[in-house]
């Protein structure tokens, strides 16, 4: 044994080789997933059992009998989807594209055992459907919060924060201006000077970043429960701002199974469309994207030719507490229609799980904002089916995800490189 | 000479604090008032002193800090109350003497809450009646269980901030440790004090368990701790809620999620066996934890390796340490205090297990091992005033309505100003001495 | 004249780096500055660039004053750098990183017009030879190329003073030629060029005019065809300091350590240490001479057991070393890094803490688990007599001494157990003239009691005084070993220019 050649295995491409070797860990994973489910499909389950899925609303214009699906061929179907999924797995194991190929893995299985689950009933398919993007659409939003700060190499852990104050500031600002769009204004504006106090605190005042992030948090949870008992409770009325309702498409919201929805959800929802498109766009087209990204990946760089790095952080910031804000009007105007006390439910953190599962990227945190609302709409659903399963694994789902990627378990996921850390301008 | 720092600034918190002290003696509030003056003294003989090395050096930039928070936390209360906004046009000055009348009658409450009425102890005692006692002695008892996890969560966090990580996760580790903690006193049988032992080692052992994850990720990964333990905390807290909806942990024919109530043999026993009193054996650990923490940072080779890779983890590699063994055994430790915190709650205090077992105690941790400058003995003294803020509370709120969430918010506003010393050196224009410590380094490793 | 620098002065504490120095050059010309570590060069191209500001003195672009405040303006004024480090963003493709700050844009959202950027990379690249693929990510190209993509950035923002800090540190000779002959187009085409090097040989084949720099003044200037590598040498490393160093002779030993065709890779995985063959005996001390960069960093941390060795063996008295630097340590070997602060001490722990830092789990500091605080404050009051700290006590934090004491702290630390190998990276950098002195004198104590001793350290003065034997590293090879009896200040300095 010589220190030689020890060292050789660890030297260049050994990175390379992780991510290789990773990859066929996975691609053996798939193939043992994909063939239990065969397994079950074929043995485990009786073999005329059906779930009945129902697929439009009562209530809409094209009507479609329930979509039937046996219990066994759902399980074989999945089987079968997953060891192809370990076979193009096998065939590049360190290709990039290892978060498409796990999310349709963690799909056709989700759904596999849900459609096993609820064996010999009749749920509604749409209805889990539109569950699912109602759950995603603040994750997506609070993950373009993370990515905007991210990418400008700034941690903003206070997104979950800013998503409750902004929640508040929504909820207030429409009752005392009697108008939920002003609401949401006003919840958009206290999160952007949110953003802007972050970048105070961690860019004028150098306070480490998740120290600034964590007080934003706590403050954010204490100011709004405190504001709830002082003034909310004693005058309900500044509590009411109103609902924004649903404003669907004509033609698209009446497609079966997606249309609902996909194209029936109030304007938040095409908001969330426009501003993913956007965002995609922006940072990867326009020349302030390009700033952005080189800020967040090699800030000394960026300076060298004259890029003002503190001023792009400053605004990344202010535009990240901003969408947070968003995030927070939605929970206000759209779900509940008044503010509660720690309303925002963890959407936060959440949303940072979506934008490291979708690779700081816009569409990425789309993607992941859905397979994440889509495991959330699976255990409520679950819990109103009257099914008796432990649901925690669907609700852990999102959380053990984002450790499994974080750590590189499953492919190579690199964030903006400067991350974390203060840049000192000279 | 230096010229006295004398602005209108300062003239103005003269009259605000000297109309406090009247208020105090005119409602009685003598404990108040004394913690008034004390604090006064404590502020004037700091702003003769350059922030810095010594121990009052060292004291500068907390007090500064608590104080900055609630002179914040004061303004918040006049402004959210909506009868000064009705009566201010009419009578601005009035208005504003009110409510600064109202915002004494709180914080003065809020000490009275936490630390009880000097008289009527005297009284109690002299009575020499029991329930009299219990009474008189309840507010410091509170404020004694509040300072109990605080303790403990505070070390927890302190023990990794010192050894260069940054455990947000004091909080799952705590609920994973009172999960384990409150397992075994329900369905383990063993004799009386053993009964306590195994149960007090399951939830070490869960805290630890749960910080082992992060330690070993980052050791091995380099997976960053901060991102690991935020969802840590988050399957922590759903684990703990299935469980308790669980016939593992829930009595049979339950519905809410509250745990079956453990063993008496598993029961931390009461300090005094007073009526009201609650305090119990938990303080004891806590303090020896602190204890035994000093010795493991200060006195150990553990303990020196936690430290040098804290401050200068190259130099520590150079020395020939091992970057990653000390990361994994640092978080070893850490969790297993803040589990430790877990089950000396479900032990000690509750009995059982519910999902409101921690109201932020590992939150607050993280503003203990600021403010405590990540020592021990700082950690319990810190511990000891965010005890007396959760205790107060009640009362504060129960006298004067003011809603205990306002403490949450100063908390917060706590932790910023000690992690912000730039910010409070700009306030209050402090100087520094020439060998200033260098603010506790957190490592900070792209994810 | 498109550019000239006039007395330009700046003071840092304690350094003055750039002492009144005036350069000039013009278009068409390329200028090399040559100099040591520490002649001022890099100091006075940040001032170029608008990240520094001269405290005294001016630049002076087409007889026209300027101050620049910051980059943006260096570069409205033509003025392109090339970092040593290069300032490129790894994830970015070599379109992106050459139009960022200056991008092509459409429309009123400055939508990224990357097709007509590609167009004008391609253009320029083939113009000047460059070779460079605009689609290519920035990470997966060699740093030949990287530096190519430097240089395109430079003439992109329409640069034609271009500056290249020692852009041949971290090229094979081929590429330096395919350098040499990008230059020359460039030169050709009328750009005025600024060569920074310490390299002879270069410097020679490569310029119009030299200015050669010595601890930040301008020791003179003249024409590759009035001068020599060796007149050259003798202005750039020029007689400093007096070091003397008593000195007993004693007859080596058996050999300590042994280096057989050691190969070494930086943090980027690049090739920095190759094919050094080495040995040192007991009893005598070896200096690795050399300018900054050129390997040293690697060879010591491969040495001490803090970097994976690629290719090759090092023993140490016969037994075969793996990547450990406490196994090493316990070999008995002693090591003084190159950098006190960031490698050797830890600021915040106290005299005593650092003094036992690498044995503080051995007795009789420890037996177990404890830390036996009374022994270690024992031993390290004794070694604050015996080295002569001054340190109000040993509970002092070590960040608060002066420089020589703090390495005082680590020698104390490192000669004050059983020794048989020092290992000693710039040991007495940035220290006054009595500490270095007294840690001269402590080395050839060592030396002279049988320690194998291995002095790394880009002051030639040092080397020179200190060692038996002088090897010299160039380039990530040990290009030459020479008994101090013929090591003269002219040979070394040829040698460290790259010149055998």
């Amino acid at each position: 044994m010589t220190g030689a050649r020890m060292a050789d295995e660890t030297t260049m491409s050994a990175a390379d080789r992780r991510a290789h070797n990773n990859g066929l860990i996975r691609a053996a994973i798939y193939a043992a997933v994909g063939l239990l489910a065969v397994f079950v499909g074929l043995f485990r389950v009786p073999a005329d059992q059906l779930t009945a899925y129902k697929v439009v609303f009562e209530e809409s214009v094209i009507q479609l009998p329930d979509l039937s699906l046996p219990v066994g061929g759902t399980y074989m179907v999945a089987g079968v989807v997953g060891l192809i999924v370990a076979g193009l797995q096998f065939t590049s194991p360190s290709s990039v594209s290892w978060r498409r190929l796990m999310s349709v893995v963690l799909f056709v299985l989700a759904f596999a055992v849900l459609t096993g689950i609820l064996g010999g009933k009749t749920p509604s398919l749409v209805g889990l459907m539109s569950a699912t993007v109602s759950f995603a659409l603040p994750i997506v939003f609070a993950g373009l919060a993370a990515i905007l700060a991210e990418r400008s190499g700034v941690m903003n852990i206070g997104i979950e924060g800013i998503i409750l104050l902004g929640a508040a500031a929504t909820s207030i600002g429409g009752s005392l201006l009697g108008n939920p769009l002003a609401g949401i204004a006003i919840g958009v504006i206290s999160g952007l000077l949110l953003g802007l106090l972050l970048a105070v605190l961690a860019i004028r005042y150098h306070v480490d970043q998740v120290i600034a992030g964590t007080v934003l948090n706590l403050a954010a949870a204490g100011i709004t429960t405190f504001m709830y008992t002082r003034i909310l409770q004693v005058k309900p009325d500044l509590n009411q701002p109103g609902l924004v309702g649903a404003t669907p498409i004509p033609f698209l919201s009446e497609i079966p199974m997606i249309g609902p929805a996909l194209f029936n959800g109030s304007f938040y929802l095409y908001a969330g469309y426009i501003l993913i498109v956007i965002m995609q766009l922006a940072i990867y087209r326009t020349r302030w994207g390009l700033r952005l990204r080189a800020v967040g990946e090699n800030p000394k760089a960026a300076a060298t030719i004259g890029i003002d790095v503190l001023r792009i952080r400053y605004r990344a910031l202010a535009m990240s507490g901003a969408v947070a804000g968003f995030a927070g009007s939605y929970l206000v105007v759209v779900s509940t229609g008044s503010f509660q006390i720690g309303m925002s439910a963890g959407i936060g953190f959440i949303g940072i799980a979506a934008m490291i599962f979708g690779g700081w990227n816009p569409v990425g945190v789309a993607g992941a904002a859905l397979v994440f609302g889509f495991a959330r709409s699976a255990e409520s659903r679950l819990g109103t089916v009257g099914v008796d399963v432990p649901t925690v694994f669907l609700s852990i789902l999102p959380y053990v995800v984002t450790i499994i990627v974080v750590a590189g378990l499953v492919g190579r996921v690199r964030g903006p490189s400067s991350v974390g850390q203060p840049y000192e301008q000279s | 000479m230096r010229r006295l720092p004398i602005g209108p600034a300062t003239i103005l918190w003269t009259i605000v604090a000297i109309a406090f002290a009247v208020q105090f003696a005119l409602e009685g509030a003598y404990i108040a008032l004394g913690v008034e003056i004390l604090v006064g003294l404590v502020v004037l003989v700091l702003s003769t002193r350059p922030q810095g090395r010594t121990f009052l050096g060292r004291l500068k930039l907390p007090v500064l800090a608590i104080i900055s928070a609630f002179i914040v936390g004061g303004v918040v209360l006049i402004f959210s109350d909506l009868e000064f906004y009705a009566a201010f046009p009419g009578d601005p000055l009035g208005t504003l003497a009110a409510s600064l009348g109202r915002v004494g009658s709180a914080y003065g409450a809020l000490i009275v809450g936490a630390l009880g009425d000097p008289g009527k102890i005297v009284a109690a005692l002299g009575s020499g009646n029991a329930n009299k006692i219990g009474i008189a002695f309840r507010p410091i008892s509170e404020t004694l269980l509040a300072t109990t996890p605080l303790i403990l969560a505070g070390l927890a966090v302190a023990v990794a901030f010192r050894s260069g990580i940054f455990n947000i996760g004091a909080e799952g580790q705590l609920k994973i440790g009172a999960v384990f903690a409150v397992w075994v006193g329900i369905w383990v049988p063993l004799p009386g004090p053993l009964h306590i032992l195994a149960a007090l080692a399951a939830g070490v052992i869960g805290g630890a368990a749960w910080g082992f994850i992060p330690g070993i990720l980052k050791a091995k990964t380099g997976a960053h701790e901060v991102i690991t333990t935020i969802m840590l905390n988050a399957i922590a807290q759903q684990i703990m809620l299935t469980l308790l909806l669980s016939p593992i942990l829930q009595p049979e024919g339950g519905t809410t999620p509250i745990s079956r109530t453990v063993m008496d043999s598993a029961q931390l026993p009461v300090l005094l066996d007073l009526p009201k009193i609650r305090v119990h054996f938990g303080l004891i650990i806590a303090l020896l934890a602190a204890v035994w923490t000093s010795w493991l940072m200060f006195r150990t080779t553990k303990g020196f390796e936690f430290r040098a890779a804290g401050l200068n983890p190259r130099a520590a590699g150079y020395a020939g340490m091992r970057a990653g063994r000390t990361i994994v055994l640092a978080m070893i430790v850490s969790g297993g205090l803040a589990g430790l915190a877990g089950a000396s709650e479900v032990l000690g205090t509750t009995h059982y297990l519910s999902p409101t077992i921690s109201p932020g105690y590992g939150w607050d941790a993280i503003a203990l091992a600021l403010l405590g400058g990540t020592r021990p003995s700082g950690v319990v003294i810190a511990a000891l005033l965010f005890g007396a803020l959760r205790a107060g509370g009640p009362s504060m709120a129960l006298a004067t309505g003011v809603p205990i969430d306002l403490l949450a918010f100063i908390s917060a506003l706590v932790i910023m100003f000690v992690a912000a010393p730039r910010l409070v050196r700009e306030i209050y224009r402090v100087r520094l001495s020439a060998t200033a410590p260098s603010t506790p380094q957190v490592v900070e490793t792209p994810l | 004249m498109r550019l000239r620098l006039n007395g330009i002065t700046k003071q840092f504490p304690g350094v003055l780096a750039n002492d009144h120095v005036s350069i000039e050059v013009d278009r068409g010309e390329i200028l090399a500055l040559l100099g040591e570590n520490g002649a001022g060069k890099t100091t006075l191209m940040n001032i170029l660039s608008g990240l520094y500001r001269p405290d005294e003195g001016e630049i002076v672009v087409d007889e026209k004053p300027h101050a620049f405040r910051d980059p943006a303006e260096a570069i409205a004024s033509g003025i392109g750098m090339v970092h040593q480090h290069f300032m490129l963003v790894p994830i970015f493709d070599v379109t992106d990183s050459v139009t960022l700050g200056s991008e092509v844009t459409r429309g009123p959202i400055g939508a990224l017009d990357r097709p007509a950027a590609r167009a004008r990379i391609v253009e320029l690249s083939e113009t000047y030879g460059l070779d460079v693929d605009p689609d290519a990510m920035i990470e997966d190209l060699p740093v030949g190329v990287r530096q190519r993509v430097e240089i395109l950035k430079a003439l992109y923002r329409h640069s034609d003073i271009l500056v290249l800090d020692e852009p041949s540190a971290v090229l094979t000779p081929q590429e330096t030629e395919e350098l040499f002959v990008i230059i020359r187009g460039l030169a050709k085409a009328g750009t005025a060029i600024i060569f920074i090097s310490h390299k002879l040989n270069e410097v020679i084949e490569i310029a119009d005019r030299i200015t050669v720099l010595r601890l930040g003044r301008v020791v003179g200037t003249v024409t590759p065809a009035e001068t020599s590598q060796s007149a050259l040498a003798e202005m750039m490393v020029g007689r400093q300091v007096q070091l003397t160093v008593d000195r007993k002779d004693v007859t080596r030993g058996e050999v300590v350590l042994a280096v057989k065709g050691l190969q070494v890779r930086d943090d980027r995985g690049e090739i920095a240490v190759k094919h050094v063959e080495l040995e040192v005996h007991a009893g005598e001390i070896v200096g690795v001479a050399g300018v900054q960069g050129n390997g040293q960093t690697e060879f010591v941390e491969a040495l001490t057991g803090l970097r994976a060795v690629d290719a090759g063996t090092i023993t140490i008295s016969g037994t075969e070393i793996h990547q450990d630097p406490r196994y090493i340590a316990d070999l008995g070997v002693a090591h003084i890094p190159e950098d006190r602060l960031r490698d050797g001490l830890i600021r915040g722990f106290t005299v005593a803490e650092n003094y036992v830092l690498d044995a503080y789990h051995r007795e009789p500091y420890s037996s177990g688990i404890r830390l036996h605080r009374d022994a270690v404050a024992a031993a390290a009051t004794q070694a604050v007599s015996d080295f002569d700290i001054r340190t109000p006590s040993i509970m002092t934090d070590v960040g608060s001494l002066s420089g020589g004491n703090q390495q005082k702290v680590i020698v104390a630390r490192e000669f004050g157990r059983d020794v048989k190998l020092v290992v000693g990276s710039q040991p007495t950098r940035g220290l006054d003239v009595g500490s270095i002195e007294y840690i001269h004198r402590r080395i050839v104590e060592q030396r002279d009691a049988g320690v194998a001793i291995l002095i790394v350290s880009t002051e030639l003065d040092e080397v020179l005084a200190l060692a038996d034997r002088i090897a010299v590293m160039y380039d990530g090879e040990i290009v030459g070993i020479l008994p101090a009896a013929e090591a003269t200040r002219e040979r070394v300095g040829l040698l460290m220019g790259g010149v055998r």
